[in-house]
């Protein structure tokens, strides 16, 4: 625990920086942790989220707007945007992918990040020219994105025909021709659940 | 985004939708549930007996909600009571405010009383006394107290506050057991008994402050 004394010091900040910070909601309110102290009441904080907190709301208040800076703070996943930095640090992203996704962006939605997480693990796992990936990743984040999907619910099959390979993403109760030869199927659910146990919370 | 109706009326009116476009009304007006409104306009008396989320909020005469109020801009002329909470960006208020809650605002300039039973969190307040005002603590970046200029026994125009810090403060006729800020002023007719400062303290020979602390 850090006094408000000691932050304001270590931090360098003003008592109006630290409310302001509150009042926008970039610092939750149950981290000011109000004691009894001999000269009467005083506030304290959990140390090592504060100051981790309060380094990045320096870090990055002139780079993004307060809509935008809540989002990266809200612990809230699916809500939250994410910097290149932090996906660039989950285990299992392609950095080829990851370029080819974001085409110079520099934050994502949750929703990206599972898409750059499983087509880096498709690139891993299938044989399959890259543009051809590619091409198909860059349609289904223009569908995802468009139609506002809850990823969750989906399933995506890969399917080979000779030299053609199609991409089909659909719910996991559809009837589908039997034909059609898939070769592996990915469960949205389950590549969302590995990556929130990365720690991306 | 939907097409909400609007409402403007006058006279002894009940409302109890949930979404409205504009809301214009005057006389004696009552609406039964929480409501969400771009602006929202009254004149008179008027009563919510729940929660208002406007984008524009503005009310002249004896305003009562018994929910609370989120509002980005809010103009208000008269007496007003909300029930809990107050979340606003700018507001102006002249008359008297009582909040039941917490007040959150970027900018909140009173002229006349304001009673707020929960925190009070702003950037800036201004609050020029007209009357007894009572907050518990408030939080901020500059706040200033000062006493308006009518005739009248000035011993009736006090604030007092509980605790108080901010990067700048300057009060006039306020009392506070505890005033924390880096440059602190304390004017006339004022009663602290603890100021604690980082860079400057000024005390009006007319003010008392029992114990001054310096904070290097």
């Amino acid at each position: 625990m850090i006094s408000k004394r000691e932050l304001l010091d270590l931090t360098n900040i003003s008592y109006g920086q630290l409310y302001r910070w509150k009042r926008e909601m970039l610092i939750p309110e149950d981290w000011f942790i109000k004691q009894s102290v001999p000269s009467g009441q005083e506030t304290f904080f959990p140390k090592d989220k504060i100051l981790a907190r309060i380094n990045q709301i320096i870090d990055l208040k002139d780079k993004y707007s307060l809509e935008e800076l809540s989002q990266i703070l809200n612990p809230e996943i699916n809500n939250r945007i994410f910097l290149l930095r932090e996906i660039v640090s989950i285990e299992g992203i392609d950095l080829g992918i990851l370029n080819d996704y974001l085409q110079g962006e520099t934050t994502a939605k949750f929703t990206d990040i599972v898409l750059i997480f499983l087509f880096s693990r498709i690139k891993k796992q299938i044989t399959i020219p890259n543009e051809c990936l590619v091409e198909a990743m860059r349609q289904l984040k223009k569908a995802v994105n468009e139609k506002n999907l809850n990823l969750s619910e989906y399933v995506m099959d890969f399917i080979r025909q000779g030299e053609d390979y199609r991409f089909m993403v659909h719910k996991p109760d559809s009837i589908i021709d039997l034909n059609l030869s898939i070769e592996k199927t990915y469960v949205f659910e389950s590549i969302i659940n590995e990556i929130k146990e990365k720690g991306m919370n | 985004m939907e097409e909400f109706e609007s409402i403007k009326a006058s006279g002894a009116n009940v409302h109890s939708g949930k979404q409205y476009k504009d809301v214009k009304v005057a006389g004696a007006t009552k609406f039964t549930n929480d409501f969400e409104c771009s602006t929202f306009k009254s004149s008179g008396a008027f009563k919510s007996e729940g929660s208002i989320k406007a984008v524009l909020f503005k009310a002249a005469g004896a305003t009562k909600i018994l929910g609370s109020l989120e509002a980005p801009e809010i103009s208000v002329s008269g007496g007003m009571n909300i029930g809990k909470d107050l979340v606003t960006e700018v507001a102006k208020f002249s008359g008297s405010l009582e909040v039941g809650g917490k007040c959150s605002a970027k900018e909140l300039h009173i002229s006349g009383a304001i009673d707020v039973e929960g925190e009070l969190l702003v950037d800036t307040l201004e609050l020029e006394l007209s009357g007894n005002s009572t907050l518990k603590e408030v939080y901020g970046d500059e706040i200033t107290i000062t006493k308006d200029f009518g005739f009248g026994f000035g011993s009736s125009k006090r604030a007092t506050v509980e605790l108080m810090e901010a990067t700048k403060i300057s009060l006039e006729y306020t009392t506070c057991k505890k005033v924390s800020g880096d440059v602190v002023h304390i004017g006339e007719g004022c009663n602290i008994d603890t100021v604690e400062y980082t860079k400057s303290l000024e005390v009006h020979k007319k003010a008392k402050v029992k114990n001054q602390v310096k904070i290097d």
